[in-house]
């Protein structure tokens, strides 16, 4: 019947108009995300680190796809207390060479070549009043993920296991480490 | 080393903000920040150490400054250094203090006004031109620089056409007496290097040795030739840290000093002048010159007892050899200089010189100008330009009033200063200089010793190098003839191997000198002092403090919150008065008095003591308040007037100097051999505590400690101790772990002082551990009484539980300034208000130690960990180390006739222990 | 024991609950204010640090332990009194039983405030609680802080059990007799208790065993908080006199203030005809024994201090009655043990004025003994060079107050809402009972 036909026209219209809508959003989306940054990395006073996030770093890659050891980068977990970040300098040494065209690379270029650090957001945090040693635990065979969670399955890496004194006492019960007060507490 | 730590710094700046965050603040950072570019050796996390230079005074001590991520967070001694031999005084431990005050200045102003650096460069050169257009002169006046930098003023000046020789050295503590006293003895410009530790006797005419001079290598030697068996007296009016170390303090009438001297100095020419081996004209000479200086005269006059005077003498001869030092600022009137060289006589009568008196030629000093002739030339309008380089005139009252006076009329004055100081705030032109823990210098304490003073790390504020600025100006003014091209700090460097700079220093060989007393010896004889002022006024003594020195770091406020142990007070200066001097003024300690002289007016507390001599006061120097006042008065013999201003300075102690105690602290025993009775061992209950591998303690030889708070300081600095306050601390809230306290023993007639640094005791059956309901505190495997700071809820019984009285409590979250975190021990955490805490036994120490030791894999070695009040100690009084190494120090020191623990009877088995104090008796 | 009707009881009792007169509102109001004052007193020192009060090194417990102790001591009494009474099937339990039982759980209410309060982080009191966690951690039981926390907790519970337990019969009679709002929550608080004789027996049987457990709880409970002190090793706390002395002092000022509390109600809703003069008598005549036994007590500790022959002791001691608190030491013998004396004449005893007096003064009296022997101990322990002072600063004194309207804000709103005698009890038999909750007898 045309009344029928006639909603059913407009019906079919308005689903269409919908359809091509949300398609074109879909990939107005997708463009978006693939489209480089507009932005040129921000100017910052000499001597100061860059805005935190400014290079999205993806351990997925480095650590899972590449098969980047972690102690590449984070050179001085072996070594100190602290296990430190790979400097510009570090990061250069690989991207010197690869990926000269990903934007973030050349961000991270720029500012190695204005000898500018960078910032990063900070994932992992035990508070100050305890004292935790990054060397001994790698002496002591304790692998990174038992505590920092399968990083290289992570693009941007969260904190899996919280870092909790109950988390800490488990494992150097398990291991049979010592567990008097002031070996983390300071 | 040089290179990678230059890239280090460079690159540690980005690092700094955040290391700090995560170094100390309860909250941590949210960002990290790596370097762009790593240094080849530093590793983040670990410590790095710089041998340097301590600049806070002119002593010149050998320094060690341990660097995290950038940032010097503690200084101490430089073992290997001659002078200090790796400890460190009060002062030197405030240094670091300095590098971070918020008091510092980071950009240069005119006058009110902040500017840039070119802009400053510019004004600098332009007063500098204006000066040398109108044929005026340029003149520099300075803090003592020994080294290269003081010549560096010289050939500045000479490239800018002026003379090399209008340099100015300023140090309102200067002895020029002693030199002066050296030369007319001797005939020759000497440098003295007394031996103080093979002496049998040491007699000092008010030479506080133990507070100005070279402190902390003075005091070394004292406590050794203590150790030894040695004797010592002190003459003076007042009994000073020195005094009260010394075995006897002979008080005379303020002022007669030389008359003693004088009188001792004939009794030994009497005795003993023929067999001195002198010229017969010298030894005819003194004896007629020391005619009228018969016994009875001069017990007479300077009214002390005969008999002490001969036994003086006697003591003198028969303790071969012996060493006579002063005189002292305590004891220097108008003509110091003769008194110096009736003292000099004295060690060449009793054949000292060259046995505990060395001499070397005195350092071949650049011509300079005196300070008077400054003022005279400034008043006259001669001069066009000052430039003054840590040097505060106008900071010292009126002594420097005149030249203070003068400057007003020098068209341009420019300063290098790293804090605002009285004569900055007058000046044209001020230039923030580095802190001498970020510059290049050396020094040179003594003929033979250069310190090389290095940086130890990026300056913190936008600093630069006086000595660079004055390079830069002269290149503004094209005049740099004969000037580096490069930095002051590259062509210093060029001059030291790179070895002697990664120990600090360099020494040359040079020759002793035995010289023999001039024939024309005391030509002139030092008369009694006259005291200006008032007739009705009391004789003022202006005395140095160990801790504060001439008061060149007012704004210390870590000096200034730790209490002086005597008198109790903190946050104010004092002045001395007998108890028999106090009564008919009604004066009690702590009622404010207006002192009233030539010099000037202060207003300061009152301290009733038997520790000075009646009939006149004392003002120790240097303090915030009295400052300016009592500098004002530094080495004039004035008389001042005393009113009670009817105010009062509370202490928030009731019984200072334990006097009224019922439990006596400190032990004595009698003479060099003697030793306490063994202790029993008491009944418990509880089974026996073990220490598997373990037992940390620590030793305090009361002997060898004289109080000066080197250890306090120290504690302070490593363990980020809070500082409180004046209001505070009157509260009774100061968080001080290891404080000073004094024990003043009256029963043999004169005080009898003794101190004692009283810090956790870490007891194996601690009372304040049974007490704790949340096991906040427990004694851990190794010894230790720990303080779980996570743990504590702040039930305070256990500060009530113990018996010593050492546990602290955070009244509050304690203020610091953004600037003061970046100085906190990253290793050691800030306490949350609420909690407990006390000494730890510098567990952050140990931890460090024993990891290293671990990751090495090798065996901790006794002297692996020494806590930071053991390290500062100038008198080696404090011993840390493991009880069951049987090999340690301390456990040599355990097994001493003289080892006794505090309140035994208690039976709380402390792990500190003590060695009882030995009392010599009088001479 | 008493000549009126029940019914009349019964209507007395009930007044007591219904009429709101302006004095209570006054008296809740004013209580209500001192609390709000403690409260902003207290928030301070949760915002600032307890630097805002007069606490110092070596000083570290001051007027709020003081406040702590001084309140647990005033619990004391009323349970155990109560309980005692009851055993000794005293008549005059049916009159001031019930408000001594409440007093004694306000007061440990109040006082269990005060450790959290004196605490440097008290949003960590729970520490002291043993509670599984993974972290492996529990409190130390060596500590009598410890033992503290699990005395004073049973106690509290105890007490509450055996006040509530002897309301069950009122609570039953009241939801017949009121109207409103009351009803339903008489109903529901009265566990269905409905006066039969299985119930009564039952009731018999039970209700000693709390009152039997009451009394040694309450012993142990003063003993516990006198061990704070007594196992420490301070010279004037060290002492094994501590405990008896600490429940004689515990009983001592809660007689005190169960006098003027009884005077107060007394007084407010006119129950003359149930508290007697001779109530007061007895109570007198406990206070004044007690009086002696502290007399007794102070003494002894002199002594002791002598005896033993430790200086830093004899120190302490000389200095608690010479030194800076010397005038409050000897305010506190005029107030526990010369006033008190004059409780030897009846007259004293039969003037309630005279007898008020008195308490109020014993009451301040217990408080500034707490307060002193726990100062003059810390300022003047082994170390001569740490002696200090103490004075309490505002804020702190506010926080002290605070408790006081605490305490008396529970207790008003409790006679608001519970009958404050225990109607059943004074009634003879069970017939009564019976009879009371008969819808005739309602009516009278």
């Amino acid at each position: 019947m045309p009344r029928l036909g006639w909603s059913a026209r407009r019906t079919g219209l308005a689903l269409a108009l919908v359809a091509i809508a949300l398609s074109v959003g879909a990939f107005e989306a997708r463009s978006q995300s693939a489209a480089p940054p507009a932005a040129p990395p921000a100017e910052v006073p000499p001597g100061q680190p860059g805005p935190a996030g400014e290079v999205p770093f993806n351990h997925q890659v480095h650590a899972g796809q590449y098969k980047i050891p972690c102690l590449e980068c984070h050179a001085y977990a072996d070594k100190s207390p602290s296990a430190g970040l790979p400097s510009g300098r570090k990061c250069m040494g690989c991207h010197k060479f690869v990926g000269k065209d990903k934007p973030e690379v050349q961000i991270l270029t720029k500012r190695f070549e204005d000898g500018t650090p960078l910032r990063w957001e900070r994932v992992f945090a035990v508070p100050d009043f305890i004292y935790f040693s990054h060397r001994m635990h790698v002496r002591a065979k304790v692998e990174c993920k038992e505590c920092h969670g399968d990083v290289a399955a992570q693009k941007t890496v969260q904190q899996e296991k919280p870092f909790t004194m109950g988390q800490c006492l488990t494992c150097h019960e398990a291991r049979n480490a010592s567990r008097d007060c002031l070996v983390c507490h300071k | 080393m040089k290179v990678s730590r230059r890239g280090f710094l460079g690159t540690a700046v980005g690092a700094l903000g955040t290391g700090v965050l995560a170094g100390c603040s309860e909250k941590l950072p949210r960002y990290l920040v790596p370097y762009a570019t790593p240094p080849d050796d530093a590793v983040p996390g670990l410590a790095r150490h710089y041998r340097t230079v301590c600049r806070e005074c002119p002593a010149s001590c050998g320094a060690t400054a341990r660097v995290r991520d950038g940032r010097a967070v503690k200084l101490e001694g430089n073992p290997d250094f001659p002078v200090g031999r790796g400890a460190l005084c009060p002062r030197g431990q405030a240094a670091i203090e300095g590098l971070y005050a918020p008091g510092r200045i980071g950009t240069p102003r005119a006058g009110a006004r902040e500017i840039d650096w070119a802009a400053a460069e510019k004004l600098f050169a332009a007063g500098l031109q204006r000066a040398l257009d109108d044929k005026k002169l340029v003149v520099v006046v300075t803090r003592p620089e020994t080294g290269q930098l003081g010549k560096l003023f010289g050939t500045w000046l000479e490239a800018l056409g002026q003379a090399p020789t209008q340099v100015v050295t300023f140090d309102a503590m200067d002895r020029p007496w002693l030199r002066q006293g050296q030369e007319r003895a001797f005939g020759a410009a000497l440098t003295a290097v007394p031996d103080l530790a093979s002496a049998k006797l040491i007699l000092s005419i008010g030479d506080d040795f133990v507070e100005e001079g070279s402190p902390v290598e003075r005091a070394r030697a004292f406590a050794d030739q203590r150790a030894a068996g040695g004797k010592s007296i002190y003459v003076g009016p007042r009994l000073s840290l020195t005094a009260a170390a010394a075995d006897q303090w002979i008080s005379v009438e303020p002022g007669t000093e030389s008359l003693f001297v004088l009188g001792l100095l004939r009794q030994v020419v009497d005795r003993a002048g023929a067999r001195a081996g002198l010229e017969a004209a010298t030894l005819e000479n003194l004896q007629h010159r020391l005619a009228p200086f018969d016994v009875a005269a001069v017990a007479a006059r300077s009214r002390v007892d005969p008999k002490k005077l001969q036994d003086v003498a006697s003591a003198l001869l028969s303790a071969r050899p012996s060493l006579c030092l002063g005189p002292g600022r305590a004891v220097a009137g108008a003509d110091a200089a003769a008194l110096a060289e009736t003292v000099q006589v004295l060690n060449a009568v009793l054949g000292n010189v060259g046995q505990t008196l060395r001499f070397l030629p005195a350092a071949p000093t650049a011509p300079s100008m005196e300070l008077a002739e400054l003022t005279r030339k400034a008043g006259a309008g001669d001069v066009g330009a000052v430039v003054l380089h840590h040097a505060d005139p106008a900071g010292y009252g009126p002594v420097y009033s005149a030249f203070a006076g003068a400057l007003a009329r020098v068209p341009f004055v420019a300063t290098f200063v790293n804090e605002l100081d009285d004569t900055a705030r007058k000046a044209h032109l001020v230039l923030p200089d580095n802190h001498f823990l970020e510059n290049w210098s050396d020094v040179r304490p003594r003929p033979g010793v250069v310190g090389i003073q290095q940086p130890v790390m990026e300056p913190v504020l936008g600093t630069r190098a006086a000595a660079d600025e004055l390079l830069a100006v002269a290149r503004i003014l094209g005049k740099t003839t004969g000037l580096p091209k490069e930095t002051f700090g590259e062509a210093l460097r060029q001059t030291f191997q790179p070895k002697e700079i990664e120990q600090g220093f360099r020494l040359e060989e040079v020759a002793a000198v035995v010289p023999r007393l001039s024939p024309s010896a005391l030509a002139q004889l030092p008369s009694v002092v006259t005291f200006q002022g008032p007739e009705q006024g009391l004789p003022l003594v202006i005395v140095p403090t160990f801790r504060h020195l001439d008061g060149r770091q007012p704004r210390s406020a870590l000096l200034q919150e730790i209490p002086d142990p005597l008198s109790g007070f903190s946050w104010t200066g004092w002045v001395e008065v007998n108890s028999a001097t106090a009564a008919p003024l009604g004066l009690t300690s702590g009622d404010v008095v207006a002192l009233e002289g030539p010099g000037g007016r202060c207003e300061v507390p009152a301290f009733v003591t038997n520790s000075v001599r009646a009939g006149m006061v004392a003002v120790p120097v240097g303090d915030a308040t009295a400052l300016l006042a009592s500098k004002g008065f530094i080495g004039a013999g004035t008389r001042v007037t005393l009113r009670r201003t009817g105010a009062r300075v509370e202490r928030s102690k009731t019984d200072v100097g334990g006097a009224k105690g019922a439990e006596k602290l400190v032990r004595t025993v009698e003479g060099p051999a003697g030793a306490l009775p063994p202790a029993v061992p008491l009944p418990s209950m509880y089974p026996p505590v073990e220490h598997p591998v373990h037992r940390w303690a620590l030793s305090i030889d009361l002997d060898r400690c004289n109080g000066c708070g080197a250890c306090t300081a120290a504690c302070y600095v490593e363990n980020n101790l809070a500082i409180v306050g004046a209001d505070q601390v009157a509260r009774g809230r100061s968080m001080s772990w290891l404080p000073v306290m004094a024990d003043v023993d009256t029963s043999h007639g004169t005080p009898e002082v003794s101190y004692l640094p009283l810090g956790c005791q870490h007891c194996t059956a601690a009372p304040c551990e049974s007490v704790c309901p949340t096991f906040a505190t427990y004694h851990t495997p190794e010894g230790l009484n720990a303080q779980v700071y996570s743990r504590c809820i702040g039930t305070r019984y256990c500060e009530n539980n113990c018996p010593y009285g050492v546990r602290r409590f955070n009244f509050y979250d304690w203020p610091r300034a953004p600037s003061e975190r970046l100085g906190l021990n990253p290793d050691v955490t800030v306490r949350e208000r609420g909690v407990t805490e006390k000494c730890t036994l510098c567990s952050q120490r140990i931890r460090t130690a024993e990891e290293q030791a671990k990751f090495d894999k090798r065996e901790l070695h006794d002297g692996d960990v020494v806590s930071a009040c053991a390290a500062a100690c100038p008198t080696q009084a404090i011993v840390f180390g493991d009880l069951k190494d049987p090999t340690s120090a301390i456990s040599r020191r355990a097994a001493d006739g003289r080892a006794y623990k505090l309140l035994e009877e208690l039976n709380t088995q402390p792990g500190v222990f003590y060695l009882a104090r030995r009392r010599r008796g009088s001479t | 024991m008493s000549e009126a009707s029940l019914a009349q009881i019964e209507k007395d009792t009930v007044a007591t609950m219904a009429g709101t007169t302006w004095r209570y509102w006054l008296a809740l109001g004013s209580a209500v204010a001192l609390v709000g004052l403690g409260a902003w007193a207290w928030s301070v020192a949760l915002r600032e640090g307890l630097g805002i009060t007069g606490l110092n090194e070596p000083v570290m417990w001051g007027a709020l332990i003081t406040t702590f102790v001084f309140f647990i001591g005033v619990s004391h009494s009323g349970t155990l009194v109560s309980a005692i009474l009851f055993f000794t099937r005293s008549p005059l339990r049916a009159a001031i039983g019930r408000s001594a039982e409440a007093m004694t759980v306000f007061t440990i209410l109040t006082a269990g405030l005060y450790p959290i309060v004196h605490i440097g982080r008290s949003w960590l009191f729970f520490f002291v609680l043993p509670y599984p966690n993974q972290r492996q951690l529990w409190m130390n039981f060596r500590s009598p802080l410890t033992w503290d926390v699990f005395a004073i907790t049973s106690y509290v519970t105890v007490s509450m059990l055996f006040l509530y337990m002897g309301m069950l019969p009122d609570l039953a009679l009241l939801a017949r007799q009121v109207q409103g709002w009351r009803r339903p929550l008489y109903r529901v608080l009265s566990l269905g208790f409905s006066g039969t004789d299985g119930e009564w027996r039952i009731f018999e049987k039970a209700y000693p065993i709390f009152a039997g457990v009451v009394i040694p709880l309450a012993v142990s409970v003063h003993s516990v908080v006198s061990w704070d002190f007594a196992m420490t090793l301070m010279p004037g706390w060290h002492s094994a006199v501590f405990a008896p002395y600490f429940v004689a002092g515990a009983i001592f000022s809660g007689i005190a203030v169960a006098v003027l509390l009884l005077a107060g109600l007394r007084r407010g809703y006119h129950l003359e005809r149930y508290i007697t003069p001779k109530h007061f008598d007895m109570l007198a005549k406990l206070l004044l024994a007690m009086s002696l036994v502290m007399t007794f007590v102070y003494a002894t500790e002199f002594f002791m201090a002598f005896y033993r022959g430790s200086n830093a002791e004899m120190e302490v001691f000389r200095w608690r009655a010479t030194g800076t608190y010397a005038p409050v030491f000897w305010g506190v013998v005029l107030s526990n043990s010369v006033a008190p004396i004059a409780l030897f004449w009846s007259r004293v005893r039969n003037n309630l004025p005279a007898l008020i007096t008195i308490s109020v003064l014993v009451t301040v009296g217990m408080w500034f003994e707490r307060f002193l022997f726990i100062v003059t101990t810390i300022a003047r322990s082994f170390v001569s060079q740490n002696w200090g002072n103490y004075i309490p600063t505002w804020k702190e004194s506010f926080i002290c107050l605070g408790g006081l309207g605490w305490f008396f804000m529970l207790f008003l709103v409790f006679i608001k809402l519970f009958p404050c005698m225990a109607i059943s009890e004074s009634m003879q038999s069970q017939h009564a009972v019976d009879a009371a909750v008969t819808p005739e007898a309602s009516h009278a």
